[in-house]
């Protein structure tokens, strides 16, 4: 039965990525792990949405649901000559240097080391349990999140990791708390196919290999990959539709807007797993509206068009469901607020003190992720021809904003609790790492790969 | 000005006293150079004048900079170490600028003099003119110190829980425990002034358990808390191993430390200690310390918050980051100097020294990087070795091992006298058990109040039973009632 669990989510995204008719944009294993992270997103849309029509969430009426849509959407496919896969992906290409070798043999320990700690042994993070695995069983038993139970569980959080863990369960027909965590370590793993592949499509050589190597030694990533927890899926999806979408902005043609829909689907499907998930995606947006407006203008907004409607599509059920409310609650509190007389948000200079120290501290002395953020100052530092000019400058106007957006939530806010305690902050920072690394990459393997390169 | 000067004469003296000994030592090293380069080898003339600007600059620092009162030999030989290692360093850049850059020596030197200044000034501050001798990399030589065995009657020394007894018998303190939390502190002061004796050393034999830790204090406060302490892992058990830990580099906020305690979790039986003292101690038993000190549980183990955050491991009382970004900066610095002498006696282009130095710098912080993660791996290895007990357990099995004693037998209990569409109350006093009761029982509803209440360990809650009755034991202090009717 875990063959169908994971399967399930593979074919859907497979039919899904079809539709991007993106046969020669993508290689093999990554077309594979893109295919399965956007179906898992997809299958807890699909999901949400049987709940929501009053079906119960068992495996029959998932199974059947999913191949109606598979069918459903194999026959257009076919009708359009579409498939997954080229003829070309059946010829595999293994030339890779020694060294190349050696470093995926490292980054394939790391990856069976994740999976080993993650199912060996039931979900004991409390916060895990607590907050998402309670969740999953209770809907397994239930068939549905719609119970008052279930509901004082979930509050106003995305649906995500309940319905993915609530999905093993259901798939499993059993409650096994250890291959609840199924989908960490092979989101990790599709994280880091991805990441090499985007990489090994702009430099031939041995760096992609390595920097996808240091990927995979986040000790932070590592440790999120093997729990039950949300931020390692927001994470992964955050980081790689920004990196599809900076291919759309490096390389502005036929291909690059098919990267730049996969990119708004991924983003899309970000916001079912975090809260924090929209303020990224804004920021990513802005970024993208900024680039079109700087280009050709309305040539460029026309390209945005089908993207936009793509992520719009995938991200409003949840919207509408869930966050639209609470807008609506949270305006009406700062409407009552101010006509109290009372300022909306509350920061002071020893906060913004504060913050800034426990900021710096983390992410400079910290274990969480090695020496990534003195890699990034080198990087803005000394490749700064490359760094400030378009388009890894826009890159660079993400990673920023990103950070400045944690920064202002703790400093302004009173999220500012949660970094006395330290149980926050890092988390946060983590939707920022690949990319970041994506972005040293991008900066350093041009003078590292060529001994004349300016 | 003169406030200015107040606050930084030292960095500015050392920066009167630093230029005239990188003037002497350049101008000592040219000369040499055109007198003798003639008969003997440019490393041997590094050598001769190498000796006669430590001494210039040994003076200079001691009179107007540092102004010690510290032994001369010993400073001096200090010095060396501190020098010695710019020596060596000196000894493998210049011919590398001279044979493969064809650099002259003389030009050689120079450009190696500049970061030579920014080494020494922190190899100074914080070693040769340190009373204490904080750094223990390489000196192997035992210097002999003063010792004080710490093991008699006089400390009075009790065990942590009521179970526990210990007791003095001969060079030996004998704990008997039989609760999961073994430990003993002493009552009388221990009255230890940290510049004095800093290092504390025990041998200990334990029959099980992982972790140790141990706490100090002082008089002046005398709690026991988590930032005066250290952890260390345990040896095999049955064998005696023997711990070092060097108060001075963990504590930060007192001079003194009056109060010891031995603490271990999970570690039930008899555990001997012996030979534990507070002494001087050598370089090479700092050094001990700091190795385990960096591979101890902190910033491996799962401590606390760790599903949020990540401490790095620690090397003399400092996150090993630290040493590792200014190593990285230095050698930027190092990669930037070298370049603009490039660039000034080349006429190399600056795009291409920019490139250079890119390199280099990224290539710095991979090496490093590297080094991270090997100290990452062994923490792998680590959690790897703790997981591989629950290789071939089932589910429940291994449910029951993670939550440690009889809990979830306790859970497996009710969840066989529970009927699936009941809500139940909890008396769970042990932190998180209750989050892990809700969990496992679902689709059983908690609720406050609720038809039936569970009570596991929960003695002194007897008080909230009212109303309920006992409906199944499962043993003394974990129950299951239920609501009288």
């Amino acid at each position: 039965m875990i063959i169908l669990v994971v399967l399930l989510p593979l074919i859907l995204g497979m039919i899904f990525l079809s539709f991007f008719d993106m046969r020669k944009e993508l290689y093999l294993p990554e077309k594979i792990a893109l295919s399965f992270m956007v179906g898992l997103g997809l299958l807890t849309v699909l999901m949400f949405l049987l709940s929501l029509m009053r079906l119960p969430l068992d495996r029959n009426t998932i199974v059947a649901c999913s191949a109606l849509i598979a069918i459903g959407g194999a026959g257009f496919l076919i009708r359009g000559g579409r498939s997954p896969f080229s003829p070309a992906d059946l010829k595999i290409k293994l030339k890779l240097s020694v060294i190349e070798w050696v470093l995926l043999a490292l980054i394939a320990l790391k990856v069976l080391y994740v999976f080993f700690v993650a199912l060996i042994k039931p979900v004991i993070d409390i916060d895990a349990i607590s907050m998402y695995s309670a969740g999953a069983k209770a809907i397994f038993y239930a068939k549905t999140f719609m119970t008052p139970q279930i509901f004082s569980m979930i509050q106003d959080k995305p649906l995500f990791a309940y319905l993915s863990q609530a999905w093993v369960l259901i798939g499993l027909g059993d409650f096994n708390d250890c291959l609840i965590k199924i989908f960490g370590p092979i989101i990790f793993l599709c994280l880091l196919i991805s990441f090499y592949s985007v990489l090994k499509r702009s430099f031939d050589n041995i760096w992609p290999a390595f920097f996808t190597f240091l990927l995979s030694t986040f000790p932070f990533l590592v440790f999120h990959a093997a729990t039950a927890y949300v931020d390692l899926p927001q994470t992964a999806y955050y980081a790689l539709a920004t990196i599809y979408m900076y291919a759309y902005l490096k390389n502005n043609d036929k291909s690059g807007e098919k990267y730049l829909g996969l990119g708004m689907a991924l983003l899309g499907l970000s916001i079912w797993i975090k809260r924090g998930g929209i303020g990224l995606a804004a920021i990513n947006l802005l970024i993208l509206l900024i680039y079109s407006f700087s280009h050709h203008k309305k040539k460029e907004l026309k390209k945005l068009f089908s993207p936009l409607i793509l992520l719009f599509l995938l991200s409003l059920p949840w919207l509408i469901y869930n966050q639209a409310l609470n807008l609506l609650g949270s305006v009406g509190a700062v409407v009552a607020g101010a006509a109290a007389g009372q300022p909306a948000v509350a920061g002071s200079a020893s906060n913004i003190e504060i913050v800034f120290n426990t900021l710096l501290r983390k992410i400079f002395l910290y274990a969480d992720w090695h020496l990534l953020f003195v890699l990034f100052l080198a990087a803005v530092i000394l490749c700064f021809k490359k760094a400030f000019r378009p388009p890894l400058l826009y890159l660079l106007a993400i990673i920023i904003l990103d950070l400045t957006a944690i920064f202002a939530n703790f400093s302004f806010t009173s999220t500012f609790q949660w970094i006395l305690d330290g149980t926050l902050l890092d988390r946060l920072v983590m939707n920022s790492v690949p990319v970041i690394l994506y972005f040293c990459a991008e900066a350093f393997i041009p003078f590292l790969q060529d001994k004349d390169a300016p | 000005m003169k406030k200015f000067y107040r606050e930084h004469h030292q960095k500015i003296n050392y920066l009167l006293v630093g230029g005239w000994n990188t003037v002497f030592g350049y101008l000592a090293f040219v000369a040499l150079y055109y007198l003798l380069s003639h008969r003997i080898h440019y490393l041997l003339i590094l050598f001769i004048s190498n000796i006669l600007s430590i001494t210039n600059a040994y003076v200079g620092y001691k009179s107007f900079v540092f102004k010690t009162q510290g032994n001369f030999l010993q400073e001096y030989a200090r010095f060396y170490i501190v020098y010695g290692a710019a020596l060596v360093i000196n000894i493998i850049v210049l011919p590398i600028l001279v044979s493969l850059l064809h650099v002259s020596p003389v030009a050689g030197q120079a450009l190696f003099l500049f970061l030579n200044v920014i080494f020494s000034y922190l190899g100074h501050k914080h070693f040769s003119f340190k009373t204490l001798a904080v750094f223990a990399f390489v000196a192997i030589a035992a210097v002999a110190s003063a010792q004080d065995n710490l093991i008699t009657e006089y400390y009075g020394w009790k065990g942590i829980n009521p179970q526990s007894a210990v007791e003095v018998k001969g060079e030996n303190i004998v704990l008997d425990s039989t609760g999961p939390f073994a430990g003993f502190f002493n009552q009388k002061m221990l009255s230890v002034i940290l510049e004095e004796r800093s290092l504390l050393t025990f041998e200990m034999r334990v029959p099980e358990g992982r972790i140790g830790n141990l706490f100090w204090s002082n008089y002046l406060d005398p709690r026991f808390s988590q930032q005066r302490s250290s952890s260390f892992y345990l040896g095999r058990p049955g064998v005696w191993k023997k711990y070092y830990i060097n108060l001075a580099q963990l504590e930060k906020d007192s001079s003194r430390v009056d109060y010891l305690l031995i603490a271990l979790a999970q570690a039930t039986g008899r555990i001997y200690v012996r030979d534990l003292e507070i002494k001087n101690g050598s370089l090479w038993e700092k050094g001990l310390a700091g190795w385990q000190e960096f591979i101890g549980p902190k910033g491996r183990e799962v401590m606390g918050y760790t599903i949020n955050t990540m401490p790095s491991p620690e090397l003399f009382g400092r996150p090993i980051t630290v040493y590792l970004n200014w190593a990285i900066i230095l050698l930027v610095l190092g990669s930037v100097s070298y370049h603009s002498y490039l660039h000034v006696t080349n006429h190399s282009s600056v795009e291409k020294n920019l490139h250079q130095i890119a390199k280099f710098s990224a290539l710095s912080i991979f090496v490093l990087w590297i080094a991270l993660e090997a100290s990452s791996l062994f923490s792998n290895w680590i959690n790897l070795k703790n997981d591989l007990p629950l290789l071939g357990k089932n589910i429940e099995q291994k449910r029951a091992i993670v939550n440690g004693g009889d809990f979830y037998a306790f859970i497996q209990f009710c969840e066989k006298n529970l009927p699936p569409d009941v809500t139940f109350d909890l008396v769970m006093p042990q932190t998180y058990q209750d989050i892990k009761a809700v969990y496992y029982l679902i689709p059983r509803k908690y609720q406050k109040g609720g038809e039936y209440r569970l009570v596991y360990e929960g003695e002194m809650a007897r008080t909230d039973l009212a109303g309920y009755q006992v409906l199944h034991e499962f043993r003394k202090g974990a129950l299951l009632y239920r609501k009288k009717t």
